[in-house]
């Protein structure tokens, strides 16, 4: 029986909503109605991100062999993807919000910085989440 | 009767959740550095809590400011040190960065 690691299952959950979300923003101001299936993308991988940190933060993940050779860079990305976590959390935190705000009227002509920070935030969440998602395997 | 309630936008809200998001992004990083001298790279849940809670401090004051103002000009700024403060958490969280010494 192959252990399943609850934290490389919530980070690919992630991943895939990330990427989901970041090509909806970028549709939705042509189709205004994509906002709500957005706002659901983004909630949902938000809270996938919440349960990486739960489980970090609890010990419940599976612990990585690490080799002598490997040690140093072990704890060096560790660290980092511990630090990392904290962008993509802050950035679908803050989407979520202003998705709930502006709702549709996102898709408005006034609404351009508001959009084209949900899109840059899921972008650079989406790339964060694949960077933590390669640290932990390390 | 109640549509009048959903067609306003609170903008304030908004240009809030911008704010706090790159104020908490300075301010993890700052926090790192403190926390990493301090040598309490195990205590990164405390850390989290403080960004957590200097998110929401910060978001309830700014929404609580801008209510009811017009917040246009507001907006752009806020937009542009959103951007500026990723690129600066993304560069100050690298090992190299965090980790050196004299």
């Amino acid at each position: 029986m192959i252990p399943l690691d609850p934290t490389t299952i919530l980070l690919g959950c992630a991943m895939i909503l990330l990427t989901a979300s970041t090509t909806l923003s970028l549709l939705v101001h042509k189709n205004p109605p994509l906002a709500r299936v957005l706002f659901g993308t983004v909630s949902v991988a938000l809270l996938a991100l919440l349960g990486v940190v739960a489980v970090d933060l609890f010990g419940a993940g599976i612990q990585t062999v690490v080799t002598d050779q490997t040690m140093v860079l072990s704890a060096v990305v560790a660290t980092h993807r511990r630090l990392l976590i904290m962008l993509p959390l802050l950035l679908t935190g803050s989407s979520l919000v202003i998705l709930g705000v502006y709702h549709e009227r996102i898709a408005e002509k006034h609404a351009r910085d508001y959009r084209n920070a949900v899109s840059f935030s899921t972008g650079i969440s989406l790339i964060a989440t694949i960077l933590i998602a390669i640290e932990a395997m390390i | 009767m109640l549509s009048w309630l959903t067609s306003r936008i609170h903008e304030s809200l908004a240009v809030a959740a911008l704010l706090s998001a790159a104020v908490s992004l300075q301010v993890a990083w700052i926090a790192n550095l403190v926390w990493f001298r301090m040598a309490r790279v195990d205590a990164l849940g405390s850390l989290y809590l403080f960004v957590a809670t200097v998110y929401a401090i910060v978001y309830v004051l700014t929404a609580a400011w801008c209510r009811g103002r017009d917040c246009s000009d507001f907006r752009d700024r806020a937009y542009h040190f959103f951007l500026v403060s990723i690129l600066i958490f993304a560069a100050m969280t690298l090992p190299v960065v965090y980790g050196f010494t004299v």
